[in-house]
């Protein structure tokens, strides 16, 4: 049934309501996700503290680290022991270097969040304009060029357009360092050299399938009442767009925003391995190797939560494009 | 009906591999395994259409047999991502109440992880193989199936003509599996296909980083990843092999997009 | 005088096809002109392209169309700035005309800030005096809803209140109560003649029903397939219709059926202080509240009998019909059939009432299974008896889709079918078991006027060869007129008034009734 409006009064109330919905909602789900991680990393066939220590451990040391470590109390509680640690930002050791895993990710943390934001910032101001006036234009040429070049970008595997930018720009070309990284802090202008090309490369990736989905939100929005209404009232056509159609479009296209994030985060590991760069990706894929079970823990966990995180801000965002999902 | 350069090209360009791909099952210019050290980097030539790499094996000869590596890794692993997600789907679907609620919750705590991360996190513990790789990404994407499969069922449930079998005395599973689950079948498709284009994408980044097929079995991730130290002297090797993944997923992309013209109702009118 | 508007000569092709041929017409200032026909007839594509409006598809193919006499030419800055002040338009639809991420007090003042020299605060004024004259209350505070907080009753009148405010000198109202039910469609339209009235707006009616032409406007221009068929001053011309379609049309006005004596029996089916309840949605902190949607309502129909139950939306006639047919959970009170209980029947023993009971849907687009074959559909019911063979089943199927007048047609998927169609196999379906009782959920308020007529007739030929008690949901009196043997309304969840039909239609006791009445478009003259 439909609420009579203004009767609740304060809209806030609603919009407070949402808010705290998705709040609410967002922290089963991590704690789902840590279980879920935790659990994960017990189905490697052994013991965990021969895991952990390695098969050229003493009996002495692995029974110390079983006590250490809680592993000799029942799994829920070790469960809990884990988390309480993890909330205090103690991810346990690394068994190949023995540093500890928390400091280690946010450091790695900080090349593959740069890349991330920056290629998505760059891909969403490129992408989300484009596809928009595509679909104001449809059908027209530009309109079939820009959803043809974003078909052909999506399918482009990011790390195979890194090689080849690598061995264009790179090798041929030598405008940028092929291997190597600085960091921010030692060398701004260093560290921009060694970023742009895997930016380039993933903006470029993300551009296509971004570029489809303002196309497509935008021409739903376009067909509406609405948008005739504001036409018949003489509101001339930039303003139809830019106020009418435009906003209401890029609701969904926020959405794949944040899905996109995640997939990135997820698969960061590619493109830091094709510009050897040192992030959270390569950090995994190594720890995979080295079979360091804190390690990989540790960065599953950091991106679980970093990508709930971001679907979190997402939803919160929602509202300002479409206040209609505040209405329960 | 209207002409389709979606379907048209797509369905070339994803013909092209899958011909390429059943040609290799027969024949390969040479064995796409035997090294022979003293044919090292060889550049392309009659001989070696496409050259040969670090170990003097024939590219060429190692592309087709990538190509059947990637279809069938893909092809499996649609599969398992189908089949365990139709079962979740339909289950939390079918039966609501608590088991959906569950299932659900499940199902949302699997979402919530990018599905590259949780294969990642299942090969450190399956170990890089054919079937780990098929096992993994199959598990990380069921849940996107799941939901596709759920949210189709729960929408379609609400529809009018569920209503009106339920109103014939029709039994609630015969009313489900005679006018729900057929509706099912489009969108599935359309995920189906989009699908295959990610696994193949995933399961060549995968093996690029040595996570996946293990060597000396050819695929086109492995071959980018060996060809990367050899990028200035050949850099065939570390072309040719892109082209094919990126003309795989263009046929799959052109194609997902016609079947979902097709299969849209909207556009049929 | 000047005409308003000149229309000449007007084509619209789509994609090679005229959906508008040669059209001519004008309207003087202050004048209601309705463009009526049905589904197809190019009536909606003529009022786009006066306003330059065209959807995507659809282009000018010829003709000339004036505004005060200077020619308007689509896509010119002239017709952009005629836009709003000029000409307004108010949209079918009120759920997706207006912007739903833009408060309706911005919305409404944007076409004052582009077309007058008003203040911020003037601009408000005018704003909160308008809504105040289309009669929403608490006008200041709603400024700062959004749209979704509106019903669609109320969000048309927002659309009508944010176009007068420009006070235009022609405005065009495209099909503007269509989505509505028949109490509100009178309130707005009503407001939209008083408003044209006050500011000497001429109008453009565009409608299928000719119910509101001869209340609403002063002259007709009656159109088939793109063409006019029939054009003149209302009144005579729905008194007096030259042309067969227009004469098809007046015809397919609700027209009262003769009166039936049914034979007294013990009642078929009998809701005994029936309650249904639904949980609220939203309430976060809160625990849900319960919705009382039908409260304690005491039907009982007997055999052979066609009862209408009327009422307006969210009256709960839609919630009643469905829970005597056990569609949705009973909260309280009894359901009887044939004189025993079946509130609290399940299984096999529900099966003996589900096959006694049927049920058509309002929308033949959605009651059917779009990937099932019509045949299929009409036989599917005949699996769940037993014992029936395929080919039995499916013969029996094809003979009652020759009777609905759909004979050939059992291997076509309803998509393949018009809306009639449709409507007609969801009757075929909903008779091929002989039901001793159906209950009809607004089976004709989807259909244009005389496809309605042959469906109604339809039903009734049905209900009286086969002797079917009948259920008639509707918020349509008019409808009723035709076949009803009693009339029962509801409001609020309860029954207010029930009655012979004839004693309900002219002499109606509650004031609910009255205005119901008032409100349904009826033959001109039957009126009471």
């Amino acid at each position: 049934m439909r609420r009579a409006p203004g009767v609740s009064g304060w809209r806030g109330a609603d919009v407070l309501a949402y808010v705290l919905k998705r709040l609410l909602v967002a922290l089963p789900t991590l704690v789902l996700v840590a279980a879920s991680v935790f659990f994960l990393m017990r189905l490697i066939p052994g013991d965990p503290a021969t895991v952990i220590l390695g098969d050229a451990a003493t009996p002495e040391a692995v029974a110390d680290l079983r006590v250490a470590y809680g592993l000799d109390r029942p799994v829920l509680v070790q469960f809990a022991l884990w988390v309480e640690r993890a909330l205090a930002g103690d991810l346990g050791r690394s068994i190949t270097s023995g540093e500890a895993v928390g400091p280690l990710i946010l450091a790695r943390f900080q090349v593959t969040a740069a890349i991330v934001f920056a290629s998505v910032g760059i891909a969403v101001l490129l992408a989300v304009p484009l596809g928009m006036l595509a679909a104001w234009k449809q059908n027209s040429w530009g309109d079939v060029a820009a959803v043809a070049a974003a078909t052909f970008l999506l399918s482009i595997p990011s790390f195979w357009l890194g090689l080849i930018f690598l061995l264009v720009f790179g090798l041929w070309l030598g405008w940028v360092p092929v291997v190597g990284y600085v960091t921010f802090a030692e060398d701004v202008w260093g560290a921009l050299h060694y970023i742009a090309l895997p930016v380039v490369t993933l903006a470029l990736i993300e551009t296509g399938v971004l570029i489809r989905m303002a196309r497509a939100s935008t021409v739903e929005v376009l067909r509406l009442d609405y948008i005739a209404h504001a036409r018949a009232k003489g509101v001339p056509e930039w303003r139809v767009l830019a106020r009418h159609a435009f906003p209401n479009a890029f609701a969904p296209t926020l959405t794949l925003i944040g899905l996109i994030m995640g997939s990135l985060l997820g698969g960061i590991a590619v493109i830091e391995t094709v510009f050897t760069l040192p992030g959270l990706g390569r950090l995994l894929v190594e720890a995979i190797f080295a079979r360091d079970y804190p390690v990989i823990q540790g960065v599953m966990l950091f991106i679980a939560v970093i990508y709930v995180v971001v679907n979190l801000i997402v939803d919160l965002l929602y509202p300002v494009f479409d206040p209609r999902v505040t209405a329960g | 009906m209207r002409l389709r350069p979606n379907l048209l090209i797509g369905g070339t360009l994803l013909g092209f591999v899958f011909i390429v791909a059943a040609t290799a099952l027969v024949w390969t210019p040479y064995d796409p395994v035997r090294t022979n050290l003293r044919r090292r980097l060889v550049p392309p030539s009659s001989d070696y259409w496409l050259g040969t790499d670090e170990f003097g094996r024939d590219v060429a000869s190692r592309l087709m047999e990538g190509a059947v590596t990637s279809l069938t890794v893909a092809a499996s692993t649609v599969c398992v991502a189908l089949v365990l997600g139709m079962a979740i789907g339909l289950a939390g679907g079918f039966l609501r109440g608590w088991t959906d609620r569950i299932l659900g919750a499940v199902n949302d705590t699997l979402l919530a992880f990018p599905g590259i991360l949780l294969a990642l996190g299942l090969l450190a513990v399956l170990g890089p193989s054919r079937w780990g790789i098929v096992l993994a990404l199959g598990l990380a994407y069921a849940p996107s199936v799941a939901r596709v499969v759920r949210g189709t069922v729960l929408s379609i449930r609400e529809r009018e003509f569920v209503e009106a079998s339920r109103a014939l005395g029709n039994s609630e599973f015969y009313t489900l599996l005679r006018h729900v689950l057929p509706h099912t079948a489009a969108p599935v498709i359309v995920l189906a296909t989009s699908l295959f284009g990610w696994i193949i994408l995933s399961e060549s980044a995968l093996s690029f980083l040595g996570l996946g097929v293990p060597p000396p079995a050819a695929t086109w991730g492995n071959m980018l990843a060996s060809a990367r130290p050899f990028m200035q002297d050949a850099p065939l090797l570390s072309i040719a092999p892109g082209v094919m993944i990126a003309t795989c997923l263009l046929g799959v992309n052109l194609l997902g997009d016609a079947l979902r013209d097709l299969l849209d109702p909207r556009d049929g009118a | 005088m000047t005409p308003v508007l000149e229309v000449d000569g007007l084509s619209i092709a789509a994609g090679g096809r005229r959906v508008v041929d040669g059209l001519s017409f004008r309207i003087a200032p202050g004048e209601a002109l309705a463009l009526v026909g049905e589904s197809g007839s190019g009536k909606s594509a003529t009022a786009r392209a006066v306003i330059g409006l065209l959807p995507p598809g659809l282009a000018p193919d010829g003709g000339t169309i004036r505004f005060e006499g200077a020619p308007l030419k689509a896509g010119s800055a002239a017709l952009r700035k005629l836009r709003g002040p000029g000409i307004g338009m108010v949209f079918q639809e009120p759920m997706t005309s207006l912007n739903p991420a833009h408060r309706i007090g911005a919305q409404m003042e944007e076409g004052l800030a582009l077309h007058t020299r008003l203040n911020r605060a003037e601009r408000r004024e005018a704003c909160i005096a308008m809504l105040e004259r289309v009669g929403i209350t608490d006008a200041p505070r709603r400024l700062e809803a959004y749209p979704h907080e509106f019903s669609g009753g109320m969000r048309q009148r927002i659309m009508l209140a944010s176009v007068m405010l420009l006070r235009p000198r022609l405005l065009i109202a495209d099909e503007p109560t269509t989505a509505l039910d028949s109490l509100t469609q009178a309130e707005v339209m009503d407001l939209m003649a008083g408003l044209a009235r006050e500011q000497g707006t001429a109008l453009l009616l565009i409608t299928h029903d000719l119910g509101l032409v001869a209340r609403y406007a002063d002259r007709a221009l009656v159109m088939q397939h793109g063409r006019a068929v029939e054009e003149g001053p209302a009144a005579p011309l729905l008194d007096n219709p030259r042309e067969a379609y227009t004469r098809a049309l007046v015809d397919a006005l609700p027209r009262r059926g003769p009166a039936r004596k049914v034979p007294p029996a013990p009642p078929l089916i009998e809701a005994r202080g029936l309650s249904v309840t639904y949980p609220k949605r939203g309430a976060l902190f809160r625990r849900a509240e319960m919705f009382q949607a039908v409260e304690g309502v005491s039907l009982a129909i007997h055999p052979g009998e066609v009862v209408a139950l009327v009422g307006g939306s969210g009256s709960g006639k839609t919630t009643l019909g469905r829970a005597m047919l056990r569609l949705v959970p009973v909260s309280g009170g009894q359901l009887l059939f044939r004189g025993t209980d079946v509130t609290a029947r399940s299984g096999p023993a529900l099966l003996d009432f589900r096959l006694a009971c049927q049920i058509v849907f309002q929308d033949p687009y959605s009651s059917l299974d779009p990937r099932m074959r019509v045949r299929d559909i009409v036989a599917e019911p005949l699996r769940l008896p037993g014992g029936m063979a395929l080919q039995e089943r499916h013969r029996r199927a094809e003979a009652l889709l020759e009777e609905v007048g759909l004979g050939g047609l059992g291997t076509r998927f309803p998509h393949a079918l018009s809306g009639g169609q449709r409507q007609r196999v969801a009757i075929a379906r909903a008779l091929v078991r002989d039901p001793a009782f159906v209950v009809a959920d607004e089976a004709v308020s989807a259909l244009d006027a005389t496809v309605r007529k042959q469906v109604l007739a339809l039903l009734r030929e049905q209900q009286q060869r086969r002797g079917f008690a009948c259920l008639f949901v509707t918020h349509d009196l008019g409808v009723v007129e035709e076949i009803a043997d009693r009339i029962v309304v509801m409001q609020h969840g309860r029954i207010v008034e029930e009655g012979p039909r004839d004693a309900v239609l002219d002499a109606p006791r509650h004031d609910y009734t009255r205005a119901l009445l008032a409100a349904a478009l009826r033959r001109p003259g039957a009126a009471a």
